[in-house]
């Protein structure tokens, strides 16, 4: 199957200004989404997977400068103007986040917030927009949608909250859906109502996704495809299948088997030492001064093999 | 083996006041009738969805809070009956590390004077006489001793986990109460910190009371586990056992939601219908009952106690047990 990728991300690179230095934390990533896909974005936290995301919508502090090209509908995402991305964020692509009650106005009723992008994205009269927002709460399976309306988000359980922030960034009915963390503060009873709700409207309203998470339980689960990121870099992407068959970089390996397993009893092998601050990147390979493979070819930075299994280290040159 | 911890009948009744309503005041029952035990030197975990009660039945056992009824015997000695000298003198054996790093470290005091507060309060240990004892317990859980001058926000997640180890165990505790302890941090880092306490554990022969959301560390650090809902202990055994025979519903449904990091088992996972109810107006009969796909008549009517089965150590509160 070679399909037109929806989006195109190329040699993307996110810096940003301390203490009057230009720190890169984000490392040359380049990678595709394609149609109708779940698109995973793993890694420890403070390997770039949130920054990367919110690029894609240009959504970043102004103290932040971004290279590289991200081509969505023949256009670059990085250089438009932002009149013309107004157009696209929130109603073409849309984002969800971990927190639902920080991201949810605490003011506002459910309805409200669910109908304002209608209003102001859609142009929709109030009236439309409310029946719409009811609608919508059928698609997330939100029961008694009527007295959810009006109900504001304290009065709703943590799952219920998701359910209405994914609502409301389906409003619009974009093409690409970012999910940031969208279950870690759940319990695993709701995330798997969650992650089977995102899974059955991507099916049905053939949407794109992309899920970032560091939970590679949640990501064997769910993903098409798989992109494991460290200290800015893109280390290795590969259909899920054969990433967790045959994870090949040495961190891909090593956060496997970190993760403790509720299906069986395993020692637990942490990962020493920890991920490096963007002040401080390693020269050569960053995983290096964690990596068991380290050797003299890793002073100098590897690049990504090609292919649909590619990965980014010298020890793994012949990884097809 | 002997019990360090005995909790027996334990029960808890947040009673609110409304204010400027005619409605009655309102009661929340968040503990009903939990009794288990602890024995020295071991982990016994505590599973349930937010809002089963697990921290409340910690704030119990620590006297943090005062349960409505039954009995916490520490050592022999039963909690709830002690007058206060004796029970600061027990509390420094029973000591707690929360969820989150950032808000349980104060973020003006050092590290050094963080860690030496406890030696202060509870042996009226000064300062630079408390220095020697704060360098060791900081090398103990793998911390320079140059943190001592330093202030919490100069660590990572990981390392003020380690900080609020160290100070659990300034004063030697028997007993460390764990709540989420590890929930916050990343993969690796938290098996740097399982590790640690599993270390400690084999050198000091304490025990921990380990609540928990994540049944892949529960399934990995825990030896016992009790599995809550809605305020209730439903079912509890050793923890691989329990895991791969689950008897109540319940865990099986807890199980079946978590997801484990290989493809080859990848299947919708089992999804338990609705949400946890309100502890303020608890379902009729069995609590689990809305939810449960084995109810039969008598779930609605007549709440199952919690029994021991032919299975070594494990009891389970179920009509239709597995
Ligand atoms: N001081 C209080 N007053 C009234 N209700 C309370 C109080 N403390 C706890 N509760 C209620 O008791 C129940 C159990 O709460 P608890 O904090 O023990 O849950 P938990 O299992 O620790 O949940 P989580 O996993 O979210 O930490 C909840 O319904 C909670 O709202
Ligand atoms: N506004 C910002 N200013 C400076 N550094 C930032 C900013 N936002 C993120 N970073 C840094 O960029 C790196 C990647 O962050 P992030 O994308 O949030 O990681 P992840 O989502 O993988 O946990 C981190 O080192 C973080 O501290
Ligand atoms: S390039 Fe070298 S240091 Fe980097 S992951 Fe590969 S073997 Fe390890
Ligand atoms: S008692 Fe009935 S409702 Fe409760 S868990 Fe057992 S079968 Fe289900
Ligand atoms: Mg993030
Ligand atoms: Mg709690």
């Amino acid at each position: 199957m070679t399909a037109t990728p929806l989006m195109t991300v190329e040699d993307l690179s996110i810096s940003f200004r301390i203490e009057d230095r230009w720190c890169r934390a984000v490392n040359g990533v380049s990678f595709d989404i394609m149609p109708d896909e779940t698109l995973c974005l793993v890694g420890e936290s403070g390997c770039g997977k949130s920054i990367t995301a919110m690029s894609l919508m240009r959504l970043l502090p102004g103290s932040a400068r971004l290279g590289g090209r991200i081509g969505f509908d023949g256009k670059d995402i990085l250089t438009m103007p932002e009149a013309e991305l107004q157009t696209i964020r929130g109603r073409r692509i849309a984002m969800i986040f971990q927190e639902p009650m920080t991201s949810l106005n605490p003011v506002l009723t459910v309805g409200e917030q669910i109908a304002e992008p209608l209003v102001l994205h859609k142009g929709m009269g109030w009236a439309e927009a409310k029946r719409e927002a009811r609608h919508l709460l059928d698609l997330v399976r939100i029961p008694d949608a009527d007295r959810r309306l009006r109900q504001y988000p304290y009065e709703l359980s943590g799952g219920m909250r998701q359910r209405v922030m994914i609502a409301i960034g389906l409003a619009c009915r974009p093409e690409i859906l970012i999910a940031d963390e969208p279950t870690t503060a759940l319990d695993v009873t709701i995330q798997a109502q969650v992650l089977a709700l995102l899974d059955e409207i991507r099916r049905e309203q053939g949407l794109s996704i992309v899920l970032i998470t560091h939970d590679l339980g949640v990501v064997a689960n769910v993903a098409d495809r798989v992109a494991v990121m460290y200290a800015g870099d893109l280390v290795e992407t590969a259909p899920a299948g054969e990433l967790f068959d045959k994870p090949s970089h040495p961190y891909t390996q090593a956060l496997l088997r970190t993760v403790p397993r509720a299906d069986a009893a395993f020692d637990l092998h942490p990962i020493e030492g920890q991920v490096p601050s963007i002040q401080s990147m390693p020269e050569g390979c960053r995983f290096a001064p964690r990596c068991g493979e380290a050797h003299a070819a890793c002073s100098s930075p590897p690049n990504l093999s090609s292919g649909p299994h590619a990965v980014r280290c010298w020890a793994r040159r012949d990884v097809a | 083996m002997s019990n360090l911890l005995t909790v027996e009948n334990l029960g808890k009744t947040f009673t609110s006041r409304r204010f400027l309503s005619l409605r009655r005041d309102y009661e929340v029952t968040a503990l009903r009738d939990v009794s288990f035990t602890v024995a020295k030197g071991e982990t016994v975990g505590v599973v349930g969805e937010s809002g089963c009660g697990k921290s409340t039945l910690a704030r119990c056992v620590l006297d943090l809070i005062t349960p409505t009824t039954g009995a916490v015997r520490f050592d022999g000695t039963d909690l709830t009956t002690l007058a206060s000298a004796e029970k600061r003198a027990m509390r420094g054996r029973i000591q707690m590390v929360f969820q989150d790093p950032y808000s349980s470290l104060n973020s003006k005091r050092s590290i050094g004077r963080t860690l030496a507060e406890p030696l202060y309060v509870h042996k009226g240990i000064r300062y630079r006489d408390a220095l020697p004892r704060v360098r060791e317990v900081l090398g103990e859980v793998g911390m320079p001793a140059s943190a001592v001058d330093k202030y919490p926000h100069e660590f990572s997640g990981g390392q003020r986990q380690r900080i609020a180890i160290a100070r659990a165990l300034i004063l030697e505790p028997d007993l460390i109460i764990a709540d989420e302890a590890v929930s916050a941090l990343d993969v690796s880092v938290q098996a740097q910190v399982l590790l640690l306490m599993r270390r400690i554990q084999q050198e000091r022969g304490l025990s921990y009371l380990f609540i928990t959301h994540d049944l892949g560390v529960l399934r990995n650090f825990c030896d016992r586990v009790l599995v809550m809902y809605l305020g209730r202990v439903v079912e509890s055994g050793p923890v691989g056992d329990l895991l791969e025979r689950p008897r109540h519903p319940y865990t099986r449904s807890l199980r079946d939601a978590a997801p484990v990091p290989d493809v080859s088992k990848r299947q919708a996972l089992a999804l338990l219908e609705g949400e946890i109810p309100s502890p303020a107006n608890p379902p009729s009969g069995c609590p689990f009952h809305p939810r449960c796909p084995r109810a039969t008549a008598i779930c609605s009517q007549e709440a199952p106690v919690l029994a021991a089965t032919q299975d070594e150590g494990r009891r389970v509160a179920c009509h239709n047990p597995e």
